[in-house]
């Protein structure tokens, strides 16, 4: 209502979350606090790191974002609009795949397309996604015939096949072997730059998180909070050859590791 | 059904290993072999014991039985044809009739709530219940004629298929149900899309009982009354104490079961092909 209305003229961050906290209901009438109040804002075209333990509440944060689930207190916002169920502009990534194994990889990608209320038929936009990921050629395999990197990649096609301007995605490559996933987030890196998305990646690993972000939130183990916020400088394109030996580098993964420690009551990773 | 198990398994591994194939063969083989000396045995002490033919009929005199019902023209009163083709067409359509009425009711159940609060007690008191008792009533309602069988396959195939479809549908995996939240996907086509996919292999599990079931239904209610069908042929037999036949009877309703089942596998390895593959 307020700033909708002009929203080229009044810089409006694009994600912006004030006093958001999320609490559970359970079958059994209990409560779960997953996320403490908190204030976040992203800008566009920003890449954002969240890294924090396990069950701190960082899917919790992405389902918030992606419409899935409502906020218990707060206001969070899309483009200066209250997010309130699921948006075209947001694209997300699950933790495992999900893709419809009874679908072809163009099929899959395609799905977006043919469901809801935006449907379009761009068979160009998704032959275009499957050549930038290197998965032309694989168009009519279906899911099983995949290795689990070829079924990220359908996964990541398939949220951008709507061209959102948010990209949401959810400790994507936890499953992975370490050097696939070295080569994924090199991809991505490139597929960001390329397309100016506005990324926000969970994961719980430091490397990762300080290799791919513009900045890395930290969280504390559950009841979420921020416990950091941190801009990495770090020049683009970072390689997995120099990046890591960089003293920049070596600095910000110290410090992240500090919050974490300082933010988790357990031992983290 | 273990013999049709080993049958299916060489079909999997055909071509994969000379190993592997050989020992499908010789498991063949060893089936084949195991039941011809079963049949032997049973040919032995009928002779030996003077078990009258009343009784327990020998192996070749119930070979020669179905053999006297098939060496004959399709459409003779004598031969087995007739009865074959009631019994096969009344038990494929109550069957069809039933999995859709079963797929359509688990559905909604699964879909919603209050049907689900609704009908869930009667769908359990009923499953219960042995459903052949309910025979008599189906005859009293349908006639003798096609409609009874046709009702009485239908009433038993429906419970396999809506336990198993409302089961499927409500066991889709919530990732799934979360991506197509994420897409603003409307309910029919979360149905559509994921759901009912999700739920194939549950729906096949059902099918494939579901049409045991229907056969079981159609011989019980040829069995208190009918013109045709081999339920009839087996009736008719056992009243002129022709033991035999109503072995070969039985063995033709054998053969059809083990048809039927291998129709549905085949349907099911075609259209749920991910599944096969995921196991491997
Ligand atoms: N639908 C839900 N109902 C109740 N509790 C939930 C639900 N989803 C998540 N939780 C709980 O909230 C906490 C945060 O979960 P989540 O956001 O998935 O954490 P993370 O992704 O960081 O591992 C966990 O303790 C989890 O058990
Ligand atoms: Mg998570």
């Amino acid at each position: 209502m307020e700033t909708a209305a002009s929203p080229t003229t009044v810089p409006v961050p694009l994600i912006s979350a004030a006093r958001v906290a999320k609490t559970y209901r359970t079958v059994d009438g209990g409560a779960i606090e997953a996320l403490a109040p908190f204030d976040l804002t992203v800008e566009d075209g920003e890449f954002v790191c969240v890294v924090g333990p396990t069950g701190c509440g960082k899917s919790t944060l992405l389902r918030l974002i992606a419409g899935l689930i409502e906020p218990s207190v707060g206001r969070l916002t899309l483009s200066g609009k209250r997010i309130a169920g699921a948006s075209r502009e947001v694209g997300i990534v699950f933790q495992n795949a999900t893709l419809l194994p009874w679908l072809t990889v163009i099929d899959n990608v395609r799905l977006p397309l043919r469901v809801g209320s935006w449907r379009v038929s761009n068979d160009d936009r998704v032959r275009e996604l499957l050549g930038m990921t290197g998965l032309a050629g694989f168009e009519n395999k279906y899911p099983y015939e995949l290795s689990g990197g070829m079924q990220q990649r359908v996964a990541i096609c398939r949220a951008l096949a709507r061209d959102p301007k948010v990209l949401l995605m959810d400790e994507p490559f936890g499953a992975l072997d370490a050097l696939t996933r070295e080569r994924m987030n090199t991809e991505l890196q490139q597929l960001w730059s390329m397309s100016r998305k506005t990324v926000i990646l969970i994961t719980h690993s430091i490397a990762e998180s300080v290799f791919l972000g513009d900045r890395v939130v930290v969280m504390s183990t559950r009841p979420g909070r921020i416990v950091g916020d941190l801009p990495i400088a770090l020049p683009r394109p970072r390689r997995f050859e120099t990046t890591p030996g960089e003293p920049a580098y070596v600095r910000l993964t110290r410090e992240i590791r500090a919050l974490l420690d300082r933010g988790a009551s357990a031992p983290t990773q | 059904m273990s013999r049709l198990d080993a049958e299916d398994l060489s079909f999997q591994g055909a071509g994969t290993s000379a190993n592997a194939s050989l020992g499908a063969f010789a498991r063949i083989v060893l089936t084949i072999g195991g039941g011809v000396a079963l049949l032997l045995v049973w040919e032995g002490c009928v002779d030996w014991l003077n078990v009258p033919p009343y009784i327990l009929p020998t192996p070749v005199s119930v070979l020669r039985a179905l053999w006297s019902g098939l060496d004959v023209p399709l459409d003779s009163p004598m031969g087995f044809y007739l009865p074959i083709a009631s019994t096969l067409s009344n038990s494929v359509s109550g069957f069809a009739i039933g999995a859709l009425l079963g797929i359509a009711v688990g559905s909604l159940m699964a879909e919603s709530r209050v049907v689900e609060i609704v009908l869930m007690p009667y769908a359990f008191a009923l499953q219960v219940l042995p459903k052949v008792a309910i025979a008599p009533l189906i005859v009293i309602w349908f006639g003798f004629g096609n409609g009874s069988k046709i009702a009485m396959a239908a009433l038993l195939a429906f419970f396999p298929l809506m336990v198993n479809a409302f089961t499927g549908l409500r066991t889709t995996e919530p990732e799934r149900l979360e991506l197509m939240q994420a897409l603003s996907a409307s309910r029919l086509e979360t149905y559509r899309v994921v759901k009912l996919p999700s739920a194939a292999p549950y729906i096949f599990a059902g099918l494939d009982m579901g049409m045991v079931y229907a056969l079981l239904g159609t011989i019980v209610a040829e069995f208190l009354g009918a013109q045709q069908g081999i339920g009839v042929t087996i009736v008719q037999a056992q009243a002129a104490t022709d033991v035999a036949s109503v072995f070969a009877a039985l063995i033709l309703l054998g053969v059809i079961g083990i048809v039927l089942h291998m129709v549905i596998r085949l349907c099911e390895r075609r259209i749920i092909h991910w599944t096969v593959r995921h196991k491997t």
